[in-house]
């Protein structure tokens, strides 16, 4: 079990200085085991702070932050032993591959949680069928890989600590459209098989309405809504108000409405304004 | 944690410090370093130590920030007063003692010459802009361009560091931040551990910084760079009546120094 | 009038086997505001530095503005002509003060500096960066710091400024400050802009659209004509305007729409013409 709670999560950059500023303030939140949450907001809302204080890189100023039922920062073991817990995989995680193999990168993670070679070598390549990384570029340098593959090399060094909470922070970022759909495929792939949270920070709404079960939306260091993707576009122009974006088809739904159609609320996806203004149609053919 | 670092260590300001020619206080650096050394007897101390308080207040440098540049320093500052005290012949404070009177004073004055020496620079650092620097730097030392040593070339190198500094820190930061979240541990360990440790933050590092100098060259390259020949600058440096009477008085420094030197005092 | 000219240019990196240009011709009209897709791999970069001699054709050449971007002795006029913004606004910037950094170029080509000064206040307004023109390049946001690479290359009074994927690590925010701009500088400057991207959104607003794949130019025309060949696009893996795919989905079920609708605004108009009959 890897129930994630927050309560009143606080954390100040630069305490007892003039600088002093509140990266993330009063944050509660329950994320239970397996839900697939998106956590959104603009370039220095606090998102990433906050999921840095989800395995302990960051520790609270005040309030608690518990994994599967334990304060994760209660004793300097329970902070190492949740980095296996809960993965994290930053922006840009291609910029951290070091190792002269792409196996050996991927090997480093489950070889600092002391594991015997055989149980590495089955979770190194488990890790690399998760992310697509073939075979064959097991025994190259990352160097010589491309940027997608990087990447997803990248993201199979944390998922080979099977953590049950894996944490992605822009996953996505720089990549062509289709270097971003294989990653969002390879990352719903992991967790349908192995039943794990995953919780994903973005910038590009069409995917987080498309996959994500719930919504958690920062702005300046506060959770400011939380709800399915529903809940959360049916709130555009709140959004909007913001700075952040809409998913494509929430932006010409509401156009379409504004211009006089009668269409429902809460449309977030290309299917759901399909159908909605297919079915308007069979209303005038009638 | 390693934001902290306060490198480049410029404090920006509108004191005549700061208004000074980066070339007149480059100067006024060399001459004071080389009184410095002329510095023998306790009052040559005496006036260098009160000349640089005064600069430190003209500057609006507190002894507070002199005090934190110090703090890596001191462990050679401490060395030194050590091998001073113990290696110096003269009169025991107590017969038969290995510590001498001429110890301690040697050591009291080694100490100060090393923070005197550190400070000065300190000043020069703090209330000068590192391009403004560079740029006082290339053309002091301009006239060696025609012994073919390549001082635009070196002179860039510098301000590109310097320029790429706090991206470099930023990134390590990073890297340090996604290695831990993958179990690295830096803290524990012996002194070889923690440097093994250090390889997966010091590798990517490097790759980074590599294809960083690459892209940048291309980019300096599509920006017309070709060298320093036949370059201009936007900002001229003029020397005004100041730099001229700063001057006058740091060349006046030095003369003091030698004089009280051959006087032997 | 035509301000760049591919003739059948072919390149290869060395040491590749493949060709990453495979006898490219273009033209591109001078003012005009090109945009060009492409999945990595597909030679869009390529393309790119060949504007401004970065890379030299292998076989076939690049005529900008009359220069031959092979002639080595014409090299500096002819990037002087072409500016250049990359992709990580972290590797081009060179000074630690942006009106600093905003002088380099004209510094390199040996302006004298009252003129400098005068471009660079003057870039650095046309960016909307001139509030901060004394700030250090690495506290900015990643958007600003585009923006003064762009105000960099103006500062060069450019013809042609040619933009090597600039958002790709921007958020939302810093990408639409850097697509405002280089819009601005094309409609307001008459600049002539070419911009690379995978980002289908931001070739909305260009001119022209250009799909480069394998090599080659898979697709070239207005973007609305372009974006509305749904299964070229899909082909080439990339994506068309929510409103392009809208528009074509309710076409294939029967109504009569025209796929070129392609900003919200139109595409909505032509949606209700239809239902309300």
């Amino acid at each position: 079990m890897s129930e994630i709670i927050v309560e009143k999560l606080r954390h100040i950059y630069s305490a007892g200085t003039p600088f002093e500023v509140a990266a993330i303030e009063d944050i509660d939140l329950v994320i239970p085991q397996g839900q697939l949450a998106a956590v959104i907001g603009h370039t220095g809302s606090g998102k990433s702070t906050f999921i840095q204080h989800l395995n302990a890189l960051l520790s609270p100023s005040s309030g608690k932050v518990s994994c599967g039922g334990k304060d994760i920062n209660e004793s300097k073991l329970s902070r190492k032993e949740v980095k296996s817990q809960v993965g994290l995989v930053f922006q840009y995680p291609e910029y951290q591959l070091f190792e002269e193999t792409v196996y050996k990168d991927i090997a480093f993670g489950p070889r600092n949680m002391k594991l015997p070679e055989e149980e590495i070598d089955q979770r190194v390549r488990e890790a690399a069928g998760f992310t697509g990384v073939d075979e064959e570029l097991l025994d190259k340098s990352p160097l010589e890989l491309s940027g997608g593959q990087k990447r997803r090399v990248a993201i199979a060094g944390v998922i080979a600590m099977r953590p049950g909470v894996l944490i992605l922070d822009e996953p996505t970022a720089g990549l062509d459209p289709a270097g971003c759909r294989q990653i969002m495929e390879n990352i719903c792939a992991y967790r349908e098989k192995t039943g794990a949270t995953v919780i994903i920070v973005s910038h590009n709404m069409d995917d987080v309405a498309r996959i994500a079960e719930r919504i958690i939306v920062f702005s300046h260091g506060r959770i400011v809504m939380d709800g399915s993707a529903r809940e959360v576009f049916s709130r555009a122009e709140e959004l909007m108000e913001i700075g952040l974006d809409v998913p494509h088809a929430t932006e010409l739904a509401i156009e379409l409405k504004k211009q006089g159609l009668p269409l429902p609320e809460g449309i977030y996806t290309h299917e759901q304004l399909l159908s909605s203004l297919l079915k308007l149609k069979g209303v005038a053919s009638c | 944690m390693l934001k902290d670092i306060t490198l480049g260590q410029f404090f920006p300001g509108d004191t005549i410090a700061h208004r000074l020619d980066p070339r007149t206080k480059l100067l006024l650096v060399t001459l004071y370093i080389v009184a410095l050394f002329q510095a023998k007897g306790w009052l040559s101390y005496g006036i260098i130590t009160v000349v640089t308080l005064s600069c430190m207040r003209i500057s609006h440098i507190s002894l507070k920030n002199i005090f934190k540049g110090l703090k890596p320093m001191i462990f050679i500052i401490s060395l030194t007063a050590l091998l001073n005290i113990f290696y110096t012949q003269g009169t025991p404070i107590i017969p038969g003692w290995i510590i001498t009177w001429e110890g301690i004073a040697r050591a009291i004055q080694m100490v100060l010459r090393i923070v005197l020496l550190i400070t000065g620079t300190f000043l020069l650092t703090y209330t000068t802009s590192p391009i403004a620097l560079t740029d006082g730097l290339e053309i002091l030392l301009g006239p060696l361009k025609k012994l073919k040593l390549p001082i635009h070339e070196m002179t860039i190198m510098m301000s590109m560091a310097l320029r790429f500094i706090p991206t470099l820190i930023e990134e390590t930061d990073k890297i340090m931040s996604a290695q831990k979240a993958r179990g690295a541990d830096f803290e524990t360990g012996n002194l070889i551990d923690r440097a093994k440790a250090l390889l997966p933050v010091l590798v990517p590092l490097f790759v980074s910084a590599f294809r960083r100098a690459d892209e940048l060259a291309i980019a300096m390259e599509s920006r017309c760079y070709h060298g320093g020949e036949g370059r201009t600058r936007m900002k001229q440096l003029v020397m005004a009546g100041r730099d001229y009477i700063a001057l006058l008085l740091g060349i006046l420094l030095l003369a003091a120094m030698i004089y009280l030197k051959k006087l032997g005092i | 009038m035509s301000i760049i000219k591919f003739e059948k240019v072919h390149f290869t990196y060395p040491g590749d086997q493949m060709e990453s240009l495979c006898g490219v011709d273009l033209e591109i009209e001078k003012g005009s505001f090109v945009a060009v897709l492409g999945h990595n791999g597909s030679g869009k970069s390529t393309l790119a530095k060949h504007m401004n001699g970065i890379l030299a054709p292998t076989e076939g050449r690049v005529l900008v503005e009359g220069i031959d971007s092979s002639d080595e002795s014409r090299l500096i006029e002819l990037r002087r002509k072409v500016g250049m913004v990359f992709q990580n606004p972290d590797n081009q910037i060179v000074a630690n003060v942006v009106e600093d950094d905003v002088a380099f170029a004209p510094e390199n080509l040996g302006v004298e500096p009252g003129e400098i000064r005068r471009r660079v206040d003057e870039a650095l307004k046309l960016v909307d960066m001139y509030d901060k023109r004394r700030h250090a390049p690495h506290l900015l946001s990643g958007g600003q710091k585009q923006r003064v690479a762009i105000a960099g290359v103006i500062a060069m009074e450019p013809d042609i400024i040619v933009l090597d994927e600039p958002t790709a690590m921007l958020d939302p925010l810093g990408r639409e400050e850097v697509i405002s701009t280089v819009t601005r500088l094309c409609r307001e400057k008459g600049m002539t802009v070419v911009l690379i991207t995978h980002h289908m959104d931001e070739c909305v607003g260009a001119d022209r659209l250009i799909v480069m794949s394998g090599g080659s130019i898979a697709a070239d025309g207005r973007p609305a004509e372009v974006f509305a060949d749904i299964e070229l696009m899909e082909r080439e893996g990339l994506t068309v305007p929510e409103t392009t795919r809208l528009l074509y989905d309710l076409k294939k079920r029967g109504m009569d729409l025209p796929l070129t609708a392609l900003d919200v605004e139109s595409c909505a108009k032509e949606i209700v013409k239809q239902l309300r009959g």
